[in-house]
């Protein structure tokens, strides 16, 4: 069994691996970095860490209409970086054994089909399971992973 | 600044301000660039305001002290200092005996106080980086102590390579260090002796 982190944005379910998450929190005060990339939602401080803030709705080009009424942050430590994936809304934590995961489906969205581990069906809803190196592995971290 | 903002060369790093929430600082070098008129280069503007400060302020330049190697202080004038950085030590490469790791796009060497610079083998490694003519050396060290606006009056020259000599900065026996030495290192040692 893995225990996931359930969330959704725009209207998708996802799933995190929970080792992958540092913490959860509120959006508040973040910075828009002009110039930056669209899935750069911006830098927020966080304890007095810097916390780098990725869309992923922006991320995934999901083009659904967002729930923006009370959006949360996934915090993620990479090495010394600490990034956020910025979400609609953070819901419980599943155990889902791996038996479950089924191959991502083949109309799936290109974007949305390099960054999943596969599918998990729920009693109504379909849940993408992420890879969260493949979903932070974009723009100027490419050469980075790379090493 | 984040690997994810590093396309942003505009931003120069970013700070928390009292209120918590978090700025961008702004290099004015690449703001220039980026409104299309010539900046100065760096080592033109650093000499410059070298030798225009200390007429002004009664012959004091700030000083940056730090410790590299040993427990003596060492200084070098801020104004010959490119940056101050923390590069992720898993960056760091070592070939050939030398130490390079990637920064901004550019292979940069890392130079250090001994022939086998101690590099940290985890977290982050402080380092300075001074530029000249667009290439730029990173010298290790191993902490920043303090800038101080001081008298810079060398009373003992050097007898190793790398240092210049000897001067009283706030009461301690520092080391003031030769940058030109670690710029013209560059190419052929790799490391400075």
């Amino acid at each position: 069994m893995t225990d996931y982190v359930i969330f959704t944005t725009a209207g998708q379910l996802f799933g995190l691996p929970i080792e992958h998450v540092q913490d959860v929190f509120a959006l508040a005060n973040i910075t828009r970095v002009p110039l930056a990339s669209p899935e750069i939602a911006g830098v927020l401080n966080l304890r007095g860490r810097i916390v780098t803030v990725i869309d992923l709705a922006n991320r995934l080009q999901l083009d659904a209409p967002r729930d923006a009424t009370a959006p949360m942050v996934i915090g993620i430590e990479r090495g010394a970086e600490s990034l956020g994936i910025l979400v609609d809304r953070v819901g419980e934590v599943l155990s889902l054994a791996e038996v479950d995961r089924e191959p991502t489906p083949i109309n799936l969205d290109r974007t949305l089909d390099a960054t999943a581990t596969g599918v998990f069906r729920l009693d109504e809803k379909i849940l993408v399971a992420l890879d969260a190196d493949r979903m932070l592995d974009f723009g100027s971290s490419r050469s980075i992973a790379a090493q | 600044m984040s690997s994810k903002l590093r396309h942003v060369a505009i931003f120069s790093g970013m700070a928390i301000l009292g209120d918590g929430s978090v700025i961008m600082v702004i290099d004015p070098n690449v703001l220039a660039q980026s409104l299309g008129r010539a900046a100065p280069s760096r080592s033109e503007a650093s000499t410059d305001t070298a030798e225009r400060e200390p007429r002004s302020q009664q012959d004091t330049v700030s000083l940056l002290i730090f410790r590299a190697a040993s427990n003596r202080p060492k200084a070098v004038p801020l104004s010959l200092v490119s940056r101050i950085e923390e590069i992720d030590c898993r960056n760091i490469e070592t070939t050939d005996g030398r130490h390079i790791v990637k920064y901004r796009d550019e292979l940069m060497p890392l130079l250090g106080f001994e022939a086998q610079a101690r590099i940290k083998k985890e977290s982050a490694q402080p380092i300075l980086v001074f530029s000249e003519h667009g290439r730029s050396i990173g010298l290790l060290i191993d902490e920043i102590v303090d800038i101080a606006e001081e008298r810079l009056d060398v009373k003992i020259a050097g007898d190793r390579p790398g240092i210049l000599g000897h001067a009283l900065i706030r009461g301690d026996i520092t080391e003031i260090i030769d940058v030109g030495f670690f710029l013209a290192a560059r190419g052929s040692l790799g490391r400075a002796a």
